[in-house]
């Protein structure tokens, strides 16, 4: 289906795996931070490919405004494509058990199906769901291939320049189901060891994760709060893509509203704010080291 | 503290603000894991659309011959030339020119997009006056993830094991800060010769504090030809050192106690455990 490069590791030895057409798999697919162009082209392949397509409502416009996906906006859920494209499934129902189960049941059918999530897959994604009940509720036999996206964190770092160009981390500050204590635990050692932060699923506790973050943290770091990153008009916030570089002390004043898409990311104390005399748009720079001359030398691979 | 620039100290001048009249472009443009089909859209849009290509060698080899054959200049310099070839580029795009800078991954990821900004600051441009923007692409942290099934939905942290730019003793922090915490781990640049020890001592600060039986992902060289990935434990990574396992292409992903493993397929639960009741 795509080029891909396949990994064998993956390619358990069960007939379904031989790949004559016929056969049937899991392609869990990062939509990348929202716009399609930000789509690999194995991931677009891999939807027009696909013989079923499980995705938000949010991610359904997308790909139909990028002609991906045939049809109108519909939220009933289920229906056929009448242009012969993908059975198109709103994942963002919550019995997404049963989504798994039918999923499982059409790949055994011979179905390529296709599940997309926001960003990259294993970002706060669903890969880990789907990949734990295959393996506990389909004996380890449904073929799954994950291609990764580019995730919010960076979609919305290319915005601001390079924030994130030393070592960072990802945090989720949802309470949902989770221990409040862990995640003070964890902001409290990123922040002590000046890891770049960024912070997803901030709308209920933001502001006690940057008191945490201030014991360890001067108040000037800057901080950058992200609205609907790479959604353009198609996002949530009524206001569209918004970037706003503030100061950990001057967030709390400078920000009414953070909402479920919001991405913030806090700089270090090497952090540093480009900002032209006159109007124009800030970028953001955490250098590798924070004072060393600009000299060649080195040997170490990006990615 | 870097100094936050308020309008009040700015090194940019009036004479250095963004008016686009030199017609100069910059692109900082993420490849993702180096094939064609790991690359989005925009990413190759971008470099279609420019005049010259400047890059490491090895990236620049990665990338689709018609996109080399139709970028009018294209600039690939070896290891260890990252300040040299990113001031290249941003003559290029001063000089009117529209380049794009490419890596593997994503630009912001141990990556050449900081630079660029660091080599505009010490000139006080500003980056709008070559039109600078960053073109993300997917890191070597997802595409090495992917492989493995799902071992970062979790909350996530990512560390370089090259002392080159960040000096040991903040490496040894930061691990040892990361290492009690639930969070999954992100190493790159995890081992070439002349820093066996920098591994060694990260082995030794991940064993003390997590289980020797946690799970360890590793991927080399991901979605290339030549991948190859393994499934191990903590307390047997350090013999790994030595071995064409690894090396600078490398990603080491080292799991949490929540981390399980179903033959060489990985998963780490982002622990919304009983919201789906499995």
């Amino acid at each position: 289906m795509t080029d891909w490069p396949r990994a064998e590791h993956l390619a358990r030895p069960n007939p379904s795996q031989t790949d004559d057409g016929s056969a049937g798999k899991l392609v869990v697919v990062g939509m990348g931070p929202g716009s399609p162009a930000h789509l690999t082209r194995a991931a677009r392949e891999a939807i027009r490919a696909a013989d079923a397509v499980y995705a938000a409502p949010l991610y359904q416009r997308f790909l139909r405004a990028d002609g991906l996906l045939g049809g109108e906006t519909d939220h009933a859920e289920e229906r056929d494509q009448s242009d012969g494209g993908p059975v198109v499934i709103d994942s963002s129902r919550r019995d997404r058990r049963s989504q798994a189960a039918a999923t499982f049941g059409r790949v055994r059918d011979g179905d390529t199906v296709v599940h997309i999530s926001g960003g990259d897959p294993a970002v706060y994604g669903k890969s880990d769901l789907l990949v734990t009940l295959a393996e506990t509720e389909a004996d380890g036999e449904i073929p799954i291939e994950v291609l990764p996206g580019v995730t919010a964190a960076l979609g919305g770092a290319a915005l601001l320049g390079a924030p994130l160009s030393n070592d960072f981390c990802t945090l989720s500050l949802s309470t949902a189901r989770r221990d409040r204590e862990a995640i003070d635990r964890k902001l409290e050692a990123v922040a002590g060891a000046g890891f770049v932060i960024a912070l997803y699923n901030v709308n209920r506790s933001l502001g006690s994760a940057l008191d945490v973050i201030e014991t360890h943290r001067s108040g000037s770091v800057p901080v950058a709060v992200l609205e609907d990153v790479a959604r353009g008009e198609r996002g949530r916030s009524p206001t569209g893509e918004t970037v706003t570089v503030t100061t950990l002390a001057a967030l709390p004043e400078e920000i009414d509203v953070v909402t479920t898409g919001t991405l913030v990311v806090v700089g270090t104390e090497d952090s540093r704010v480009l900002r032209p005399a006159n109007g124009g748009r800030p970028f953001l720079v955490t250098p590798r080291d924070g004072s060393a001359p600009l000299s060649d030398g080195g040997g170490e691979h990006g990615g | 503290m870097g100094a936050d620039r308020t309008p009040d100290d700015s090194p940019f001048d009036g004479d250095e603000r963004s008016d686009g009249a030199d017609g100069g472009y910059l692109a900082a443009v993420g490849i993702g894991p180096g094939h064609d089909a790991g690359m989005t859209i925009r990413a190759r849009d971008t470099l279609e659309s420019v005049d010259h290509i400047v890059g490491y060698e090895t990236y620049v080899e990665l990338l689709p011959e018609s996109l080399r054959r139709d970028a009018e200049a294209v600039h690939a310099t070896g290891m260890g030339t990252e300040v040299s070839r990113t001031e290249t580029a941003v003559d290029r795009a001063l000089d009117g020119a529209s380049v794009a800078l490419v890596g593997s991954g994503d630009p912001n990821v141990y990556a050449l997009g900081g630079l660029v900004l660091e080599v505009l600051e010490s000139r006080g441009i500003h980056p709008d006056r070559i039109d600078f923007e960053v073109v993300p692409g997917v890191p070597a942290a997802q595409s090495s993830a992917a492989r493995l099934g799902a071992p970062l939905v979790t909350d996530t942290v990512s560390i370089s094991l090259s002392d080159h730019l960040t000096p040991l003793a903040e490496i040894e922090s930061r691990l040892k800060a990361v290492a009690p915490t639930g969070m999954a781990i992100v190493l790159y640049n995890p081992w070439s010769p002349n820093r066996a020890e920098n591994f060694r001592l990260a082995c030794e600060i991940l064993s003390t504090h997590r289980d020797p039986e946690t799970p360890v992902g590793i991927v080399r060289g991901a979605g290339r030809a030549e991948e190859r990935t393994h499934v191990t434990d903590l307390e047997t990574l350090p013999e790994l050192g030595e071995s064409d396992l690894l090396d600078m292409t490398t990603t080491v992903i080292v799991g949490t106690e929540q981390t399980r493993v179903w033959g060489d397929r990985l998963v780490t639960p982002r622990g919304y455990e009983r919201k789906y009741d499995y």
